[in-house]
C-alpha cells in the first residue's frame, strides 16, 4: 500500500452500533421509534435504509450523525462512543467525520456557493489559501467550477444538491450521511447526484448511509437494510 | 368581508408579534400621554378660574409680579378717581426665597405672599383645610398644600425663619383649586413687609371691576394717560401669559419627541407586520383561492395592526394613569419660584392618545398589508 | 474563526429590516440624546463655574439687595482679592425684531467687572470707551451675532423691574470662552441706572449681588470669612462659591430632570423591544439555517455568538447613525434656536460628549441583553427539532 491510500484508510470508519432504542416521551404518550438495534459497518460499505414512513429509517441516520441521541445503546465510531460526548464536543467531531446532505434546504441563503463550501473547512481551522484550492478542486469535481460566485437561490435543484455534496466531502470526512438525497429531484438529476455518490464510494472508499425511497438509488447501495416499526430485518 | 374573530385568533396566534407590537405602540402613547399630562397640569395649575371683571395691576413694563414695584400712593389716585367703581379691591406683596426641600439637599425658591386682611373675602375659593388663617399683625403664615407636602419644615404648627432672626409660625395649610397659588406661602403684608424691609412697597392689586360702571378699556386709557406708571390686565390674560414659556417649552421638546418617536414606532410596527405577513402568504393565496376578494383580505390586514394598536394605545394610557397621583416642582420662569404640577388626565388627552396609538398602528401596518396584494395564485 | 464574515453575509442579506431597525433605534437616540442634551446644558452651567469666585447676596434671599458700600467693605476681608457686582435687570429691547430676545441684562461695575471675570475678553479701546460714556453697553459676541447688534448701535430697553424706557449705545462686545450665562449678557453700568432711579426707589445705592475673586483653594474659608464679617451688621450676606451658587439655583430644574430621567429610561426599553424583536425574528426565521448549521458542526456557543455579534453589529449601526444625525441636528439647527431664544436657560445647547459615547454603545448593550434570551433558547432546541420544520 502506498503513502495515500494509508491515510485514506485511516480516514474511514469502522461503526459499531450495538443495541440502540429510542423512545419519545410526551406528556401523555410514549413512541417507541427504535427497538434494540445493532449493526456493523465497515469502511466503503454504501448502505442504504429503506422502509415505510415513521419506520425509524431516519432517527436511526440521526444517531449516527451525531445529531441525535438515543435512549439507550452505543454507537462506537473508529473506538469512539458518540453517545457518551458533550454537545459541544459532539459538534466537534461532526465538524469533523461527518458530511451531511439532506433532502432540499442544505444552503444557508445568505451565503455563496464557495461560502457555503467553506464552512467545515473553517471549522476544522484550514488556512484561507489551502481552503480556497480545496474548494476550486471540489467544484471542479461536482461540475459546478463555474457557480462559485453564485446564491443558492440563482441554482437549480440539481445544482444546490451538488454543492451540498461539495460541502459534504470537501473537508474529507470519514462517513457522508445522506437523508432523501435525491427525494426532490427529477430522474436525470437524481441519476447524476447518484453518479456522484457512488464515485466518491468507489474512488476514496467513503463509507456512505443513506436513507431513501427511491428505488433506483438502492441500486447504488452495497448493502441495504430493511427498517419496519424500529426494528432491522 | 372576513369575520373579525379571524383577526382575533390571528392575533392571539402570533403571540410573539402582537405583544412586541402593543409594548412599542403602548411607550410610544406613554410617552406622549406623559407630555399631553404635563402640559395640562402646567395649564391647570398657572390658570385658576376668573371672570372677565377680575384686573391685576402691576408697574409698568412689569410682566410678572415679583419684578413689580408700586408705591401705594399711584394705586390710591388712581382709585380715588370717581369713573372707576370696584366691588373688591386687594394689594398684596411677592417676595422669593430658598426653602429646602424635603428629604432633599438642595433647595428651592417659594415665593411668599403678604396679603391684606381681606383676602379670604377677595379669593372666597381658598379653602383652609388646616388650622386657621393667620391673624393680622401677627407673625403667622398659611402654607399652600403642595408646598407643604413637598418641602422641609412646613407642617402645621412649624416655625420658619424668614430672615435675620425672624422667626413665622404656621397656623394653617390651604388649598385653591390645584392652582398655582397653592406653590405659595401667606402671611400679614404688613409682616412680612417687615420682615424682607420692604415697607410700604406693593407688588401687585387686584381688582374686581363693577362691569356696568367701568370697563376694562375705561381703566385701561384712565392708567395710560394718568401717567402713573402702571399697567393692567386682565387677569385670565395675565395668568395665561404667565403660563406660555413652560407650555412653549414643553410643546417644543413634546413637538420633536411625537415626530421621531412616532417615526420609529411606525417603523418598529412595520417591520413587526411585516414578518408576520410575510409567513402568512400560503393563508393569504389559500383565502383567495377559496373565494375572497383582495379588498376584503386587505382590510383585513389592516383591522388587525388597528386593533393591536388600540390596545397598545390602552396599555400606554393605564400606563400613564399610575402618575396621576405623581407631582413635581419645577421651576416657573418668569418668577424664579418653584411650581408643584400635577399630572392630569383630560379626556382630550385620552382621546389624542387612542388617535395616535391607532395611527401608529395604522401606519405601521400599511405596508406590510399591500404586499398580499403582491401574493399570486400558485 | 472567520465568524465575522458569516455575520456579515446575514447583514447583507437581511439588509432592508435590519436597516428599518437601525434606522428605528437611532431616532429612539435622537430623543434620548435631546433629552441628554437638556440635562447637559444646564449641569455644563455648574461645571463650568469657577471655584475661586464667590457669590455673595442678601441672606435673607437673592431677591432683596445689599447694600453698595458692602463692595468696598468686603475688600477688608481676608483672602478677597478684587470685588465687583452687578443689579438684575429685567428688560425687553422696544425694537420689535429683537422682542423675542432671550439674554439676560446686567448692570454692573465697569471699572471692575472685566477684572473678576477674566475669562471674558474684550477689546482694551472698547473697555475704555465703556468706562467713559455712562450710557454705554458691552455685549457678548454670542448675542451681538443672534441679534444683530453693532457697536454704534442705539438701543432702547424698556424695563421691567425698572420701569421706563432706558436707552443705551453698544460700545463694544467681548468673548468668553467659557460657555455659560457669563457669555450671553448684555452688560450697561450700574451708575447709569443708580442715578436715573426715581426718588424714594429702596434699590437706590444697592445691589442685587457681589463677586468676588478669592485665593483658589481657600474659597469656602473665605465665603465664610464674608459672612462672619457682615454678621453683626443689620443686612446679613449669604456667601458661597460661584459654582456652588450656580448649583443651588440649579436644584430648582431636579423636577423636571426627574422626567427626563424617565422618558430617558422608557425611550431604552422601547430601543431594547425594537431591537429584541428584530432579533428574535430573525432567529425564527433562521431556525432551519441554524440547524444545518450545527448539523455540519457548529457548536451551540458559536450560533449564539453570531446571533450576539448581528445584534452587536445592528445596535452599533443604530448608535453610530441616531449619534451622528443628532450631532448635526441638535448642534446645528436646533441648538442654535434654543440658544437664540432661550439664552438664559441655556446658554448652551450641544450634544455631551457622554452623551453621544452613550448614544453609541447603549444600543449595542442594549442589542445583546436583547438577544441572548432568544439566542440562548434557540440554542437550546435539538438539532433534528430545528430541521424539522421548513417553512
Amino acid at each position: 500500500m502506498n503513502e495515500l491510500s494509508k491515510t485514506q484508510l485511516t480516514a474511514q470508519a469502522n461503526i459499531h452500533i450495538s443495541n440502540i432504542s429510542k423512545v419519545f416521551e410526551t406528556d401523555d404518550f410514549s413512541t417507541t421509534a427504535l427497538k434494540d438495534i445493532s449493526l456493523e459497518i465497515f469502511p466503503g460499505d454504501f448502505i442504504a435504509f429503506v422502509g415505510p414512513s415513521g419506520s425509524g429509517k431516519s432517527t436511526l441516520l440521526n444517531i449516527i450523525s451525531g445529531l441525535d441521541r438515543p435512549t439507550g445503546g452505543r454507537v462506537e465510531i473508529n473506538g469512539i462512543d458518540i453517545t457518551l460526548l458533550r454537545d459541544k464536543a459532539l459538534a466537534k467531531w461532526r465538524g469533523k467525520h461527518v458530511g451531511l446532505v439532506f433532502q432540499s434546504n442544505n444552503l444557508i441563503p445568505v451565503l455563496t456557493v464557495e461560502q457555503n463550501i467553506e464552512l467545515p473547512l473553517i471549522l476544522n481551522k484550514i488556512a484561507s489559501t489551502k481552503r480556497k484550492k480545496l474548494i476550486r478542486e471540489i467544484l471542479d469535481k461536482v461540475g459546478l467550477g463555474d457557480k462559485n460566485n453564485h446564491f443558492p437561490n440563482q441554482l437549480s435543484g440539481g445544482e444546490e444538491q451538488r454543492v451540498a455534496i461539495a460541502r459534504a466531502v470537501v473537508h474529507e470526512p470519514s462517513i457522508i450521511i445522506l437523508d432523501e438525497p435525491t427525494g426532490r429531484l427529477d430522474r436525470e438529476n437524481a441519476d447524476e447526484i447518484l453518479e456522484l455518490f457512488h464515485k466518491f464510494n468507489k474512488d476514496q472508499a467513503k463509507t456512505i448511509i443513506m436513507v431513501t425511497h427511491d428505488l433506483k438509488a438502492t441500486e447504488y447501495a452495497s448493502r441495504i437494510l430493511k427498517l419496519d416499526k424500529g426494528s432491522c430485518q | 368581508m372576513l369575520p373579525l374573530r379571524y383577526n382575533i385568533n390571528s392575533i392571539l396566534l402570533r403571540r410573539l408579534t402582537s405583544i412586541s407590537v402593543i409594548f412599542g405602540i403602548g411607550m410610544f402613547v406613554f410617552i406622549i400621554t406623559l407630555i399631553l399630562m404635563f402640559r395640562s397640569g402646567i395649564q391647570n395649575t398657572m390658570t385658576q378660574s376668573s371672570s372677565p371683571e377680575d384686573i391685576i395691576i402691576l408697574s409698568m413694563g412689569a410682566s410678572n409680579e415679583m419684578s413689580s414695584f408700586i408705591r401705594p400712593e399711584k394705586i390710591d389716585r388712581l382709585l380715588s378717581q370717581p369713573q372707576i367703581e370696584t366691588k373688591a379691591d386687594i394689594r398684596e406683596f411677592v417676595i422669593i426665597k430658598l426653602f429646602k426641600r424635603l428629604g432633599q439637599e438642595s433647595g428651592g425658591n417659594i415665593l411668599i405672599r403678604g396679603v391684606p386682611e381681606n383676602v379670604f373675602d377677595f379669593r372666597p375659593e381658598v379653602n383652609i383645610s388646616q388650622g386657621r388663617a393667620p391673624l393680622a399683625g401677627q407673625k403667622e403664615v398659611i402654607i399652600g398644600k403642595r408646598v407643604s407636602e413637598r418641602f422641609d419644615n412646613m407642617k402645621l404648627g412649624d416655625v420658619i425663619e424668614m430672615g435675620n432672626k425672624q422667626f413665622v409660625e404656621v397656623v394653617g395649610i390651604f388649598e385653591y383649586e390645584n392652582s398655582s397659588l397653592e406653590s405659595e406661602i401667606w402671611g400679614d403684608i404688613d409682616v412680612i413687609r417687615t420682615m424682607f424691609g420692604r415697607e410700604g412697597v406693593i407688588s401687585s392689586v387686584r381688582l374686581k371691576l363693577n362691569g356696568e360702571k367701568t370697563t376694562f378699556i375705561q381703566l385701561e386709557d384712565m392708567v395710560r394717560d394718568g401717567g402713573l406708571d402702571l399697567v393692567v390686565f386682565r387677569e385670565s390674560d395675565f395668568l395665561n401669559s404667565q403660563a406660555t414659556k413652560p407650555k412653549q417649552f414643553v410643546a417644543m421638546i413634546g413637538f420633536f419627541f411625537a415626530v421621531f418617536i412616532s417615526i420609529a414606532s411606525v417603523i418598529g410596527t412595520s417591520t413587526m407586520m411585516n414578518t408576520s405577513v410575510a409567513n402568512r402568504k400560503q393563508e393569504v393565496v389559500m383565502l383567495r383561492n377559496i373565494g375572497f376578494s383582495t379588498r376584503s383580505i386587505l382590510l383585513s390586514f389592516l383591522i388587525e395592526p388597528l386593533l393591536l394598536g388600540l390596545i397598545g394605545s390602552i396599555l400606554g394610557l393605564l400606563l400613564s394613569l399610575s402618575l396621576t397621583t405623581f407631582k413635581l416642582s419645577i421651576m416657573n420662569v418668569g418668577t424664579w419660584s418653584q411650581l408643584v404640577v400635577g399630572f392630569k388626565m383630560t379626556p382630550e388627552t385620552i382621546i389624542y392618545s387612542l388617535i395616535a396609538g391607532a395611527i401608529i398602528g395604522l401606519a405601521g401596518g400599511i405596508f406590510p398589508a399591500l404586499k398580499t396584494l403582491k401574493f399570486s395564485h400558485s | 474563526m472567520n465568524f465575522i464574515n458569516l455575520v456579515r453575509q446575514y447583514l447583507k442579506h437581511g439588509k432592508k429590516r435590519s436597516l428599518w431597525t437601525i434606522i428605528a433605534v437611532s431616532l429612539a437616540i435622537f430623543c434620548f440624546l435631546l433629552l441628554q442634551t437638556i440635562s447637559a446644558g444646564w449641569e455644563a452651567t455648574v461645571e463650568q463655574r469657577r471655584d475661586d469666585r464667590i457669590a455673595v447676596w442678601n441672606k435673607t434671599t437673592y431677591a432683596l439687595t445689599l447694600p453698595k458700600e458692602y463692595v468696598e467693605l468686603s475688600g477688608k476681608v481676608d483672602g478677597v482679592k478684587k470685588t465687583t457686582f452687578a443689579t438684575y435687570f429685567e428688560g425687553i429691547d422696544v425694537n420689535s425684531a429683537r422682542k423675542s430676545k432671550d439674554f439676560d441684562i446686567l448692570a454692573v461695575d465697569a471699572d471692575s467687572y472685566f477684572d473678576v471675570y477674566p475669562e471674558s475678553i474684550i477689546d482694551p479701546l472698547q473697555l475704555s470707551a465703556w468706562k467713559k460714556n455712562p450710557r454705554a453697553v458691552v455685549v457678548s459676541e454670542k448675542i451681538a451675532r443672534f441679534f444683530d447688534y453693532q457697536v454704534g448701535d442705539i438701543v432702547t430697553i424698556e424695563g421691567q423691574n425698572f420701569p421706563g424706557f432706558w436707552e443705551f449705545e453698544i460700545v463694544g462686545t467681548y468673548y468668553s470662552d467659557v460657555r455659560t450665562f457669563a457669555d450671553n449678557l448684555f452688560l450697561f453700568r450700574w451708575d447709569y441706572l443708580n442715578d436715573n432711579l426715581p426718588e424714594g426707589d429702596l434699590r437706590r445705592d444697592e445691589v442685587s449681588w457681589m463677586m468676588s475673586l478669592v485665593d483658589r483653594g481657600r474659597s469656602i474659608e473665605i465665603a465664610d470669612n464674608v459672612d462672619r464679617y457682615f454678621s453683626t451688621f443689620k443686612i446679613q450676606t449669604q456667601s458661597m462659591t460661584e459654582r456652588s451658587m450656580v448649583g443651588l439655583f440649579m436644584a430648582n430644574f431636579a423636577g423636571i430632570l426627574d422626567v427626563i430621567n424617565v422618558i430617558g429610561f422608557i425611550l431604552l426599553l422601547t430601543i431594547s423591544l425594537i431591537l429584541g424583536n428584530s432579533m428574535a425574528m430573525k432567529i425564527r426565521e433562521r431556525k432551519f439555517e441554524f440547524g444545518m448549521l450545527r448539523a455540519i458542526g457548529f457548536s451551540k456557543g458559536q450560533i449564539v455568538s453570531f446571533i450576539l455579534g448581528e445584534a452587536l453589529v445592528i445596535g452599533l449601526m443604530g448608535g453610530v447613525l441616531g449619534a451622528a444625525f443628532s450631532y448635526w441636528i441638535i448642534n446645528f439647527q436646533i441648538g442654535t434656536v434654543i440658544e437664540k431664544s432661550m439664552g438664559s436657560l441655556f446658554p448652551f445647547f450641544n450634544v455631551p460628549t457622554s452623551g453621544l459615547i452613550l448614544a453609541i454603545l447603549l444600543p449595542a448593550i442594549l442589542a445583546m441583553m436583547a438577544a441572548i434570551l432568544p439566542a440562548f433558547k434557540s440554542a437550546q432546541l435539538e438539532i433534528v427539532n430545528m430541521l424539522r420544520d421548513i417553512e
